[in-house]
């Protein structure tokens, strides 16, 4: 059963447009014939499953199959252009396996305790976490941070539209009956990155998507070396923050890419294809979902929502998670625990063989995997609400990022302050309201303090590395202009 | 053209669109103010204080950041021809999804852009498209019983 679901999750996964969340509920009705174990562990592979499937299109094609892979675009692509696409795909394979590995052992040991320590954070918390998240984007800004800051603006404002939070009236909407439900992030993603990259490879006539020979399809002993700390500080950050309710993969992969690049001694790789950035950013991924198991099993609170729909799926055979899961139906719970191993086991046993078929797609010619990838976007957009607006939005933003990557304008900080920007609000409106509009509650809590100071002091090295990163590609290139990735990171 | 539109440059029209921005994230703000529901906060102070970030990053870019010396160069001829033939393509697919369905919209659209990257004859490029608009039908409506559009002719 977990093999069947982290084969189903994995295939849907790869489909843009797709996630988590739909996969889930797509495949919950093959899982109704099964007795109630096998179909929650079944359930179980196809979440995991469609977490890794993600990254597959992230890295060949540039197209996130899901928000939390767009950091993994950001250098998976690049190495699929040098080639190296069946390397990344095989660290993004071990990075999620060892970080669910790892996840597992946490959830076996530390479940309850780890769920206790996260109730710890309530609204001013959040806020300060995602402030936190915020000082990625200078990490993120390729040089000009007065652009990053922009786009960052940006994003933010595109992610108001919809209904407010506080009152429930529409806002940004100007009549519009599209707006009501606001702007969906996986069109602007699909556009931004996917129809845009079409666009610029028509421009330059490229002949494939893989513009060097493709070479081993494999990682290296080097490139496993490389990538072996990056997977244990991804795994750390996904792990720990995916404790938090509404701490979701797209937040903690930014998170660890940008430690990951703060971590090493030559941050100019990144954007450029360092494999690195694929091993934090996967890892991170696939250790957050598991850790979202905890708050999950342990206290009956989805950390997401496609642990929402698994919530859903476990209620429907009648089991309840809550603090009595692990009295009352302690078989289950340790089934579904050692599911999740074999799971992780076997997502890198079918995965890495398949690795070299995945690769060949970037040898086929860009005359016909252009017109495959526009059509897959249109197809993806569409599938994501099952409405024709987002398909529009997606190619608006296509045009957008085509624009922005003429005129060098980054994309992630966008990306990042349209996730954020929701989290954000929330959390500074709940803690305002219950501090009665004083905006000293922030500094009154302790974690809230420690987030904002450690933001404080994240932010100062973010500046300092990138003005330490300018200056060294000058001198390296003896340029006035610092070299940029293809979205500024 | 009038001469200041003339000096314009990429920079300056961003500052602008960024300047709008923050205008139109005010004029919410504004608009929502009186729905509050609580003293402190509401649905108008986010957009508030992003407004005067806006606003205040726009005149920035416009007026104080001086341009870079590098200009952006478009594509022209034929390459500029094609990026915009798909474009177009793209929006006359999604304006045909609901009146001709999934099935049609994805042949025709998919054929047009086959011969539009890569000059194929027509026969080529839709034998193509014919291969792909099956797979995906296979893939998403079949297999994932996800529901598309059929507009008018039922399929």
């Amino acid at each position: 059963m977990a093999l069947v679901g982290a084969l189903l999750g994995t295939i849907v996964g790869v489909l843009p447009g797709l996630g988590p969340t739909s996969a889930i509920a797509i495949l919950i009705p093959l899982t109704s014939v099964l007795p109630p174990t096998p179909a929650i562990i079944m359930m179980a592979g196809i979440f995991y499953g469609a977490m890794y499937g993600g990254s597959t299109t992230a890295i060949l094609l540039n197209i996130p199959g899901e928000v939390a892979s767009v950091p993994t675009c950001l250098d998976g692509y690049p190495l699929a252009q040098q080639g190296k696409g069946g390397p990344a795909l095989g660290i993004a394979a071990i990075g999620s396996f060892m970080a669910g590995t790892l996840g597992v052992v946490g959830l076996t040991f530390f479940a309850p305790f780890l769920a206790d320590q996260a109730l710890k954070f309530g609204p001013p918390e959040y806020f300060g976490l995602m402030i936190l998240a915020m000082t990625v984007m200078v990490g993120l800004s390729g040089g000009s941070l007065l652009k990053s800051l922009m786009m960052g603006c940006t994003g933010y404002f595109l992610s108001l539209a919809g209904i407010g939070p506080a009152s429930g009236f529409p806002r940004f909407n100007y009549g519009t009956v599209a707006l009501y439900g606001g702007v969906e992030l996986i069109s602007v993603v699909i556009g931004i990155f996917a129809i845009a990259e079409v666009l610029i490879g028509l421009e330059e006539s490229r002949t494939a998507v893989a513009m060097q020979k493709i070479g081993s399809v494999y990682p290296s002993l080097k490139d496993l070396k490389m990538s072996f700390r990056p997977m244990v500080r991804g795994t750390g950050v996904g792990f720990f923050l995916g404790l938090l309710p509404g701490c979701a993969p797209a937040v903690t992969t930014f998170l660890a890419y940008d430690l990951e690049k703060k971590a090493s001694l030559h941050p100019e790789r990144f954007g450029q294809g360092a494999m690195e950035g694929v091993a934090a950013p996967e890892s991170a991924n696939n250790a957050t979902s598991q850790a979202g198991f905890i708050p999950l099993m342990a206290l009956g609170i989805p950390a997401s929502p496609p642990l929402a729909v698994l919530l859903g799926g476990l209620m429907i055979y009648g089991l309840q998670p809550g603090p009595l899961l692990f009295k009352d139906h302690p078989s289950f719970v340790w089934a579904v625990i050692a599911s999740m191993f074999i799971g992780n086991a076997l997502l890198l046993v079918l995965n890495l063989p398949l690795v070299g078929l995945w690769a060949r797609l970037t040898a086929i010619p860009y005359a016909i995997m252009g017109p495959v990838i526009m059509v897959i976007c249109i197809v993806g957009a569409f599938t994501v609400n099952n409405n024709l607006n987002d398909v529009f939005v997606c190619l608006v933003f296509g045009i957008i990022g085509y624009l922005m990557r003429k005129y060098e304008w980054p994309a992630v900080p966008l990306i990042l302050c349209f996730i954020l920007g929701p989290l954000l609000e929330r959390g500074l409106i709940e803690s305002l309201a219950i501090s009665g509009g004083s905006v000293l509650i922030f500094f009154q809590r302790g974690i809230s303090l420690g987030l904002l100071i450690a933001a404080g002091i994240l932010l100062f090295l973010s500046i300092k590395l990138m003005k330490r990163t300018e200056r060294r590609v000058k001198e390296e290139e003896g340029s006035s202009v610092p070299q940029k990735g293809e979205f500024g990171s | 053209m009038p001469g200041f539109l003339k000096r314009m440059s990429g920079q300056h029209a961003a500052g602008f669109i960024f300047i709008l921005l923050g205008v139109l994230s005010l004029a919410e703000s504004f608009r929502l103010r009186p729905l509050r529901m609580r003293d402190a906060v509401g649905d108008d102070t986010f957009p508030l204080i992003l407004g005067v970030v806006l606003l205040s990053l726009g005149i920035l870019k416009t007026f104080v950041v001086k341009a870079p010396a590098k200009r952006v160069s478009f594509p022209r001829g034929k390459v500029a021809g094609k990026i915009l033939g798909s474009m177009a393509t793209l929006f006359a697919y999604w304006a045909c999804l609901a009146y001709l369905g999934y099935v049609v919209s994805t042949f025709l659209g998919s054929g047009v852009l086959f011969k539009l990257f890569g000059e194929y004859r027509w026969r080529t490029c839709l034998v193509a498209s014919t291969l792909l608009t099956t797979s995906l039908y296979i893939i998403f409506i079949r297999f994932l019983k996800m529901p598309f559009p059929i507009g008018i002719l039922g399929f």
